[in-house]
């Protein structure tokens, strides 16, 4: 006897996404107009959020591990798939960065220009050795999406022998089995490829002296955010008619984890003034006469923790492509 | 199986108490900081978070196909929503089972009468319940 159609269920995740939404707009109500008297104020309300996203993240976890082998043959490969969601996020990367941290009257740009008021060096940097001029954004569209192609690769071409690699290495030990599960294991994925890329990328970002605004953490992870939950769902709606209530489901707890991800990082950077602090720190091993970073360790340290926050953010939401693809393999299976 | 998710059961209890810990902490915070909005942002997120928990926890417990019992009158899928956002399902059973006493159940009004007057005070001491066994207050634990 098959067991009767489960009725959508899809109710709780949409208000959970839409209350996360809005919590989301207050934070970023916040950066406008201090809401909370002090910065200790807010400390209850940032526990309270990781709480939710905590607590969403052990729901997404529970889905069971993926099976290498198994496709139902509707999903782009992971090959082909990497790259252009690179791509685009790339592209929404550079969008996200020219609306909030491009110079413009009403903004506080981050950038060279303001180094010596933001980082209190003394003695200060002399005129001539700073850039005055910002190079044009529609410049940067190529760089930008041919980084984002080379990172989708990476997850493309990485992503599924590390899941073998773990499944392999948490068989023996059954305490850490619950690392294979592919949320876990998406997360870590995203937090040791992150520091690796990023601590060899943002000084080499950082030492491109255009004259550009520095990317602040928030911009970073609410651009990652936004660009790989648009690709998600671009995938999803073009296999609608696959999709089960599993993968909606998934697909709703994965998408507010991001939400609120993204939120808690913009909090904590427009509260304790991250990037700032990031920025001064890289400029700290600048050396403003050659213009080049100086030897030594400390920019790849901070690029490490960017690229792994960047990182977590990134395959927090990736991941859940690969749950939604399971839930379906497996709704199809039964 | 059962033992990673007793543990993980322990886990959250203890995140629900640091958020209810936190929560007051907050509140009396920002009001001495003479910040309403604070207040206001923190009970919000706190009510978010308790809804998303129960409604998460609620998740296995109404997650059946066996078909629901529909007493005459009653708008079984509202009760059912209500129930696995603000209560459970032992709130659910209880409170459909009492109308099968003839008392409660004997015409649709008296019905929808006793579930509007026990509905909302049974989710409201279980909350309180909640939050006192969070805060180790509970007597009867």
């Amino acid at each position: 006897m098959t067991p009767p159609p489960r009725k959508p269920d899809l109710f709780p995740y949409l208000l959970t996404a839409l209350v996360a939404a809005t919590l989301f707009f207050l934070l970023l109500l916040d950066r406008r107009s201090p809401i909370f008297a002090t910065p200790a104020g807010m400390a209850p309300f940032f526990f309270i959020v990781f709480a939710i996203a905590l607590t969403l993240g052990v729901f997404a976890s529970r889905n069971p591990p993926h099976h290498i082998g198994q496709s139902n043959g509707l999903w782009l490969k992971w090959q082909r798939s990497g790259p252009i969601g690179g791509a685009l996020t790339g592209l929404i990367f550079l969008l996200t960065y020219w609306a909030y941290d491009w110079p413009a009257p009403n903004r506080v740009e981050i950038s060279e220009r303001r180094v010596n008021e933001m980082c209190h060096i003394v003695p200060p940097v002399p005129d001539a050795l700073i850039i005055w001029s910002t190079p044009n954004p529609l410049d940067l569209v190529p760089g930008y999406m041919l980084v984002g192609m080379a990172l989708g690769l990476v997850v493309g071409l990485l992503f599924p022998p590390w899941l073998g690699w773990m499944d392999r290495q948490t068989r023996r030990r059954p305490a850490l089995r619950s690392l294979a599960r592919p949320y876990p294991s998406g997360l870590l994925f995203g937090l040791v490829f992150g520091a690796l890329i990023g601590a060899w990328l943002c000084p080499l970002i950082f030492s491109v002296s255009d004259g550009r605004p520095f990317i602040r953490v928030s911009t970073s992870a609410i651009s990652v955010f936004l660009a790989v939950a648009f690709y998600l769902l671009f995938e999803v709606a073009s296999y609608r008619h696959c999709m089960t209530r599993s993968a909606y489901m998934t697909l709703a707890s994965v998408l507010s984890i991001g939400v609120l991800l993204a939120g808690l990082v913009w909090f904590l950077d427009a509260q304790l003034g991250i990037s700032a602090t990031a920025y001064c720190f890289f400029y700290d091993t600048w050396n403003t006469q050659t213009n080049e970073l100086k030897p030594g360790w400390l920019p790849a340290i901070a690029g490490a923790m960017y690229g792994a926050m960047t990182g977590a953010i990134i395959m927090s939401v990736a991941s859940g492509y690969l749950i939604i693809r399971t839930a379906i393999a497996r709704t199809a299976g039964e | 199986m059962d033992v990673v998710n007793t543990s993980a059961g322990q886990a959250l209890e203890t995140l629900d108490r640091g958020v209810l810990l936190f929560s007051l902490g907050g509140i009396i915070y920002n009001c001495l900081l003479i910040s309403p909005a604070g207040v206001l942002l923190t009970l919000a997120a706190t009510l978010l978070y308790a809804l998303v928990r129960n409604r998460i926890a609620n998740l296995d417990h109404f997650d059946t196909d066996t078909p629901l019992p529909a007493p005459p009158g009653i708008n079984v899928r509202r009760f059912l929503l209500i129930c696995q956002w603000l209560g459970s399902r032992h709130l659910f059973d209880g409170l459909l089972g009492d109308l099968v006493d003839p008392e409660f159940g004997s015409t649709h009004a008296a019905a929808r009468r006793h579930l509007r007057r026990t509905l909302w005070p049974a989710i409201g001491q279980r909350a309180w319940r909640t939050a006192l066994a969070r805060l180790w207050l509970d007597r009867n634990t």
